[in-house]
C-alpha cells in the first residue's frame, strides 16, 4: 500500500461538487487511518460514508471541517482550502458548516434552548431575546421537540440529546450538515425518526448533508451517494441501489456483516 | 549492550522533550489566551462567572487555612522566640511570612485544588465529549471562549485571595498570641507597624499573581489535551494539580530571588 491513492471516489463530469477532498492522509503515530482519500461530495444531495468502526470516518469528517490537520491532501469546499488557510479565514468557512456529533456535543452547563440559541448568539446577529426565542423554538419544534428548551443536556434522553444536537446544527441555516453515526445506540423507531429527520432537512432546507453510518438500512433510505472507507482509501462511490449488487467482495462482506481482511495486514477480521 | 547502555540516556532525553514540549504547550496557550483575552468579541460574563468561581468561591477554604496557618504559626514562633525572651517579635515574624511566603504560597496551593483542578476536569470532559470540537464548528475561539476568562480570573483573583489570608491569618495570630499567650498587644501591633513594609505585601501579591497566572494554563492546557474518557480526564486532572503545585513552588524560587536581588542567579 505504498500509494494507496484510489480515485474511486471522484465525481462524474455531471456532478456538482461542494466538497472535494484531495489524497487526505493520516497518520496517528505508528498507525495509519487515512492513506489517501479522494471524495467529491456532490451539492444539495445526502452522500452517505459507510465503513467498519475504526476505519477512520469521523477521522475523515474532522478533517472537512479543519478540526484536524492531514499529513499530506487537502479538502476544498467550493475550491477554497480548510487546511491551508488562517484560523479567522478557517472559522469563517466553517460559518457554511452545521454538524450534528456523535453524542449530541451538547453543552451541559447551558439549557437546551441557551445551547440551540449558541450559535445564533455567537454569530454577532442584532436580534431581540424575542426575535431569539422565536428562532429557538422554531428550530426545536423543527426537530419535532417543542416545549423542551428548560431542559439540560443530563435531563434529555439520548434520541432527544441528538434531536437538540440537530436544533443547533441548523439554528444558522447551514449549507452543509454533517452527521457523525446519527443513528448510533438509537432503538429502531427513533432510528428511524432520525433517519426521516436526515431527509426532511436535507430535502425541506436544500441542504448538502454528509452522513457518516454502518446503518445499511438507513443508507438505503436516506443516501443518494454512498462511499465506502476501507483500507484508508475510498473503496466504493456509487448510489445506493447499485451498492447493493456491487460485484466488489469487500463491500458484499461488509453488506452481509461477514469477516472482511484487514487492508494492512491482510488478515480476516469480525467487525 | 550498546542498546542497554543507551536506554537511559534514551529516557532522560523522552523525559527532557516531554517537559520542553509542555512547557512550550503551556506558554503557546498562555499566550494566546492573553491576546484573545482583549480582542473581540467581549464576554463579559464568562469572565465574571471565572472570578465569582475562583475567588468568591475560594473564600471560605482560604479563610479557614488563613486562620490556623497564624494561630500554628504564631504557636511555634513564640516556642523559639520565648528562648531569647523576645516574644514581643512573634507578631512581626509571623506578618512577615504571612505576606511574603505563606499567603501566597498556600492560596496557590489550595486554590490549585479547588479551581485547578475543576479547570481541568471541566476542560477536559469538554474536549473528550467533543463539546471543544463543537465551539471550533461553531466558528468560536475555544482558547478564547475557555481559557482567556479563566487566565484573567485567577490572576485578579489569586493577589485579593492573598490579601484574605494576609488578614485572617493575622486575626488568628493576634488571637493565639494576644488572647492565649499573653504577648502584649500593644508590643504585638507596634513591632509588626515597624518591621513589616507596603513592599512585603506586595511582592506577595505580585507572587499570587504569577502563580494565578500558572495555575490556570496548566490546568486548561492539561483539559485541553485529555484523551481516552473519564480515565483521560482523570489523569489530565491528576497532572494539572501536580504539575500546577510544583511549578508553584519551583517558580516561587525564582520570582523571590528576581523581586529581592534583581537577579535569577540570586547576586
Amino acid at each position: 500500500m505504498a500509494e494507496a491513492r484510489n480515485p474511486a471516489g471522484l465525481a462524474g463530469p455531471e456532478e456538482d461538487t461542494i466538497i472535494k477532498m484531495v489524497g487526505l492522509k493520516k497518520s496517528f503515530g505508528p498507525h495509519t487511518v487515512l492513506r489517501g482519500v479522494d471524495l467529491d461530495v456532490p451539492r444539495g444531495r445526502v452522500t452517505c460514508i459507510i465503513g467498519r468502526s475504526g476505519e477512520g470516518k469521523s477521522v475523515l469528517i474532522k478533517h472537512v471541517l479543519g478540526l484536524i490537520e492531514p499529513d499530506a491532501g487537502d479538502v476544498l469546499v467550493d475550491g477554497e482550502s480548510m487546511i491551508h488557510c488562517s484560523q479567522r479565514e478557517r472559522r469563517r468557512r466553517l460559518r457554511r458548516f452545521g454538524m450534528l456529533f456523535q453524542n449530541g456535543a451538547l453543552f451541559d452547563s447551558m439549557s437546551a434552548f441557551d445551547n440551540v440559541a449558541f450559535p445564533l448568539r455567537e454569530s454577532g446577529q442584532k436580534m431581540s431575546r424575542k426575535e431569539l426565542a422565536e428562532r429557538v423554538e422554531a428550530k426545536l419544534e423543527q426537530v419535532g421537540l417543542q416545549g423542551v428548551g428548560a431542559k439540560y443536556p443530563g435531563q434529555l434522553s439520548g434520541g432527544q440529546r441528538k434531536r437538540v444536537g440537530l436544533a443547533r446544527a441548523i439554528a444558522l441555516d447551514p449549507e452543509i450538515l454533517l452527521y457523525d453515526e446519527p443513528t448510533t445506540g438509537l432503538d429502531p423507531v427513533r432510528t428511524h425518526a432520525v433517519d426521516e429527520m436526515i431527509l426532511n432537512t436535507a430535502r425541506d432546507l436544500n441542504i448538502t448533508s454528509v452522513v457518516i453510518t454502518h446503518d445499511m438500512q438507513a443508507v438505503h433510505e436516506i443516501a443518494d451517494v454512498v462511499a465506502m472507507l476501507y483500507g484508508g482509501v475510498i473503496h466504493v462511490r456509487c448510489d445506493a441501489a447499485t451498492l447493493r449488487d456491487h460485484p466488489s467482495e469487500v463491500v458484499q462482506s461488509f453488506l452481509h456483516g461477514r469477516p472482511m481482511a484487514d487492508a494492512s495486514t491482510g488478515q480476516l477480521v469480525q467487525d | 549492550m550498546i542498546g542497554a547502555l543507551l536506554r537511559p540516556v534514551e529516557a532522560l532525553g523522552a523525559a527532557i522533550l516531554g517537559f520542553l514540549t509542555l512547557l512550550g504547550g503551556v506558554t503557546r496557550m498562555a499566550i494566546e489566551g492573553w491576546i484573545m483575552a482583549v480582542a473581540p468579541p467581549y464576554r463579559l460574563g464568562l469572565f465574571f462567572k471565572q472570578m465569582d468561581f475562583v475567588g468568591v468561591g475560594s473564600i471560605v477554604i482560604i479563610s479557614i487555612t488563613g486562620f490556623f496557618t497564624g494561630a500554628v504559626f504564631t504557636l511555634q514562633s513564640n516556642l523559639a522566640f520565648r528562648n531569647f525572651g523576645a516574644e514581643g517579635f512573634t507578631g512581626a515574624t509571623v506578618a512577615l511570612a504571612l505576606t511574603r511566603e505563606l499567603s501566597p504560597v498556600l492560596t496557590g496551593l489550595m486554590v490549585t485544588g479547588r479551581a485547578g483542578s475543576a479547570m481541568a476536569a471541566e476542560i477536559g470532559t469538554m474536549r473528550v465529549t467533543e463539546q471543544i470540537d463543537a465551539l471550533e464548528v461553531m466558528a468560536v475561539n475555544p482558547v478564547q471562549y475557555l481559557v482567556s476568562p479563566r487566565l484573567v480570573a485567577s490572576v485578579i483573583m489569586l493577589p485579593a485571595l492573598t490579601m484574605t489570608y494576609n488578614v485572617i491569618g493575622m486575626a488568628g495570630a493576634w488571637l493565639v498570641g494576644v488572647g492565649y499567650l499573653g504577648i502584649d498587644d500593644s508590643v504585638f501591633w507596634t513591632r509588626i507597624w515597624l518591621y513589616v513594609d507596603p513592599d512585603d505585601i506586595i511582592v506577595g501579591l505580585i507572587k499570587a499573581a504569577c502563580f494565578g497566572f500558572v495555575i490556570a494554563a496548566v490546568s486548561c492546557h492539561r483539559g485541553f489535551h485529555a484523551g481516552g474518557g473519564a480515565e483521560g480526564v482523570g489523569q489530565a486532572t491528576t497532572r494539572a494539580v501536580v504539575i500546577s503545585s510544583v511549578s508553584i513552588l519551583i517558580s516561587d524560587y525564582f520570582i523571590t530571588s528576581l523581586l529581592e536581588y534583581g537577579l535569577l542567579a540570586g547576586g
